[in-house]
């Protein structure tokens, strides 16, 4: 079987995985454009490409402390398709880390309890060095329907 | 060699040509000319043409029936009737639900092939003068010295890479005589090619030149010096010749079998059910139809060509500029490449800009439908229709026009009786109209019906509980009052303009490619709705204003004054008050837009904004300046946060969020 590459990087405590095809850009700094009565999840949007991108706010979805830091955080480009047509978003993140693969042995699934997150938004989980990455199933975590709180 | 984009390109080709057809049928309805008749024989034959080499096999059934119908109508064996063109308009109808059922399996148009064939066969059967044909058709045989010719036609790649448009080369071939072809081979493996049977008394080099832009695919050879069709047309002249006999003779025996026989034809009012069905289908599809592809005027594109060759000189300029560290040169350079930017979005919106015609062109039919099944004589007037508008514009504009016609139609033009009674002349007159000012367009949709009666509006209006019965209201407020929603003011639903979508939707699709809809009526007089549209929207003229760390942009056009000192303008920041040219006037403010934002500034700056006679002000921290702005969607994300109705990128890479002063002010007087 095939390895697969996956971007990890950190929030709050805990790292987490992306697949690198579903990845675009990282930006390191880039101003948000707050956007008023948007979407509670929703921060602002940031130029992509000349295309206007919707920031997401990767704390508050995971129920994280959210602070003033997330408006210089590191934003995370994606694309997701859905129904045919294919989105741009910008998710925040803390830290971006490593780019590491893994062959889908290596992809534990999850228990449905202990976690503190809903498992239908995680894959599973990668062992590396003693830690756990957790596996994100981007396209359900950032869909544009999903609004709720996943913890 | 993609067949495929050939068809896609014929299919295209044929509706143009349907639609044309059909604008010819009204004006035959209108008037017999025999110009109109032989164009209407001209298009079936091309339709006929073409279809056979895309193997549309019905299509070529039928057109065969109009056009050989037609042709006596051309040599005047036939007069033309009412029923002949509602046929007519039928077969259009029909062709076009053909050209989207290839494989011809769809039960409806089974059976409407079928009553069609049969209506074509009656109107033939019952209307040729049996006057000896015969004796009729030397002309026919005059042509001597006809020779069949035969065509191998091999569409290559390279055909499609030429833009050749078959359908005028069949045009022409077919000005030389007789035709036939057969289609190309569907088998993947086999060398497609079309098979052309020519009859004509021209020689080689005038069919050569026919083909001239294709002769590249082609084979010519000369297969024999009579018509070879001649045999097989002579049979089925003795066959019609027949038919008329018995004809004659049921005829005689007495008019009792002649009814019989006249049963056994299917009669029109049957199929004209199936008939209604296809009909409205066809007018969803002909309203929303958006096309994808647009006529763009040669001369735009030669500016394009120019303004590039240009860009391309000036950046050499720049270039050598940089290289010679020549300050001058650089800086002259990049003045003139800026300008050149601004050309070329002009020239880019330029090329959006499309013409009214094609729109109108579809409603005339519409039109002509809909005044039939109500009943009503309709004169449908049209001026300006070489105005030209964004084609994101005109895309959206299609429904709500329609819309407003219908409305006109159903309830402002009387029936035919009434309107004799009230001393006008029995036909009504719809009249379109657009005109340009500046970058504006006006389109004014008329009618010289009825009228509104507003004393009806206004009791409607209390009686559903929109107002209190006693409030005074100008006539021009009243009026105002059938754009609310929820609001029908159809006495009974009638299945046209009552479907449903009511004056409130026009009111919305207007609004939402940023136009304004005002009505004028008088009882007795007619009706006449005003639409306001920016020319092109995908570019907006802006001020740049700045509240709270967010960049926003506001429409020029709305924009009444700007105020630097707002301190001492605010009359009660309590009830969000100002005083403004000796008027209280109300406030947004930006700043509070956000949960967290501070309060009470200094140096506060003031936007008037105007729009349709109503005033409030806008409270931001400072103005930044005119901006030009190149509007991009938000995105579904924010589809909630409607007072803001796009985003436009800001030359350092930043953005400002375009507000949709409408909204604004509906949203915030709501919140609070």
């Amino acid at each position: 079987m095939e390895k697969e590459t996956f971007l990890t990087f950190q929030l709050g405590q805990d790292l987490f995985a992306v697949e690198v095809s579903n990845v675009l850009e990282v930006f390191e700094k880039q101003t948000i454009t707050l956007v008023p009565r948007a979407p509670e999840h929703i921060l602002g949007i940031v130029n992509f490409r000349g295309n206007i991108v919707p920031v997401i706010s990767t704390h508050q979805k995971f129920n994280l402390p959210f602070n003033d830091r997330d408006l210089n955080s590191i934003l995370i480009v994606f694309e997701t398709h859905s129904a045919g047509n294919h989105h741009f978003f910008a998710a925040t993140a803390d830290k971006v880390k490593d780019v590491i693969e893994a062959s889908p042995g290596e992809i534990i699934p999850i228990p449905e309890i202990g976690v503190s997150y809903d498992s239908k938004f995680i894959r599973g989980a990668i062992r590396r060095n003693n830690n756990f990455i957790l596996l994100l199933e981007t396209e359900r975590v950032f869909s544009q329907v999903e609004t709720e709180v996943i913890s | 060699m993609d067949m495929h984009q050939l068809k896609l390109k014929f299919i295209e080709e044929a509706e143009t040509l349907l639609m044309s057809l059909d604008n010819i049928l009204i004006a035959l309805e209108k008037e017999s000319s025999s110009e109109s008749v032989a164009e209407v024989f001209r298009i079936m034959h091309t339709i006929k043409g073409a279809s056979g080499m895309f193997g549309y096999d019905k299509i070529v059934e039928i057109t065969h029936e109009a056009e050989s119908l037609f042709d006596l109508v051309r040599i005047g064996q036939l007069n033309i009737t009412p029923d002949l063109l509602e046929i007519t308009f039928s077969t259009a109808d029909h062709i076009r639900v053909l050209l989207a059922d290839e494989a011809f399996t769809n039960e409806n148009n089974i059976q409407r092939h079928k009553l069609l064939k049969s209506a074509f066969h009656s109107i033939k059967a019952a209307k040729v003068q049996p006057v000896e044909i015969e004796n009729q058709s030397e002309p026919q045989k005059k042509v001597s010295g006809v020779r069949t010719w035969n065509i191998l036609f091999y569409p290559g790649e390279e055909l499609i890479k030429r833009c050749v448009n078959m359908l005028y080369t069949l045009q022409d071939l077919a000005a030389l005589g007789e035709f036939r072809i057969s289609g190309y081979s569907p088998n993947e493996n086999e060398v497609r090619f079309w098979n052309i049977f020519l009859i004509t008394a021209c020689s080689c080099e005038e069919i050569e030149n026919a083909l001239m832009f294709v002769m590249d695919f082609c084979k010519i050879t000369e297969i024999a010096n009579f018509n070879i069709f001649e045999s097989e047309a002579l049979e089925k002249r003795n066959a019609e010749i027949l038919n008329q006999a018995r004809f004659i003779e049921s005829e005689a025996s007495g008019s009792t079998e002649f009814q019989a026989l006249k049963q056994a034809q299917p009669t029109f009012p049957e199929f004209s059910s199936i008939i209604e069905e296809n009909r409205s289908a066809f007018a969803q599809t002909q309203v929303r139809n958006a096309t994808t592809r647009i006529n763009v005027d040669v001369a735009k594109l030669d500016s394009l060509m120019y303004l590039v060759s240009e860009l391309v000189t000036s950046k050499s300029e720049l270039l050598i500029g940089i290289q010679k560290h020549d300050e001058e040169k650089v800086i002259s350079a990049s003045e003139k490449i800026d300008k050149l930017a601004k050309l070329f979005s002009d020239n880019a919106l330029d090329i959006r800009l499309v013409s009214l015609r094609e729109m109108l062109d579809k409603f005339r039919r519409l039109i002509r439908d809909l005044a039939k099944q109500l009943g009503k004589n309709i004169d449908f007037v049209i001026a300006g229709e070489d105005t030209e508008l964004d084609k994101t514009i005109i895309d959206a504009l299609g429904e709500p026009i329609m819309h407003l016609i219908r409305n006109n139609i159903d309830h402002g033009i009387e029936p035919p009786e009434l309107r004799i009674k009230s001393g006008k002349p029995s036909t009504g007159i719809v009249r379109f109209e657009a005109v340009k000012t500046g970058n504006n367009v006006f389109i004014t949709i008329s009618d010289d019906g009825k009228g509104i009666d507003t004393a009806y509006i206004y009791n409607k209006a209390v009686e559903k509980g929109f107002i209190n019965s006693g409030t005074q209201l100008s006539q021009k407020e009243i009026l105002n009052l059938i754009f609310l929603p929820g609001f029908s003011t159809a006495q009974s639903l009638s299945d046209i303009s009552g479907r449903g979508v009511g004056m409130d939707i026009v009111l919305k699709k207007i609004k939402e490619i940023r136009g304004e809809i005002s009505i004028l009526s008088e009882v007795g007089k007619g009706t006449s709705f005003t639409i306001k549209l920016q020319q092109t929207i995908s570019i907006i003229d802006t001020l740049l204003i700045k509240a709270n760390h967010t960049t926003y942009a506001i429409p020029v056009d709305d924009i009444e004054a700007c105020l630097l000192e707002a301190g001492e303008n605010i009359a009660n920041r309590q009830s969000n008050l100002i005083v403004f040219d000796n008027e209280l006037i109300p406030f947004v403010n930006l700043n509070s837009q956000f949960a967290a934002s501070d309060q009470d500034k200094e140096n506060e700056k003031l936007i008037i904004i105007k729009k349709q006679n109503k005033r409030y002000a806008i409270i931001s921290d400072s103005i930044l300046g005119e901006y030009q702005a190149v509007i991009k969607p938000l995105g579904q994300t924010f589809s909630d946060v409607q007072f803001l109705s796009g985003a436009s990128l800001l030359g350092d890479g930043s953005i400002a969020l375009l507000i949709d002063t409408d909204k604004l002010w509906f949203e915030t007087a709501i919140n609070q």
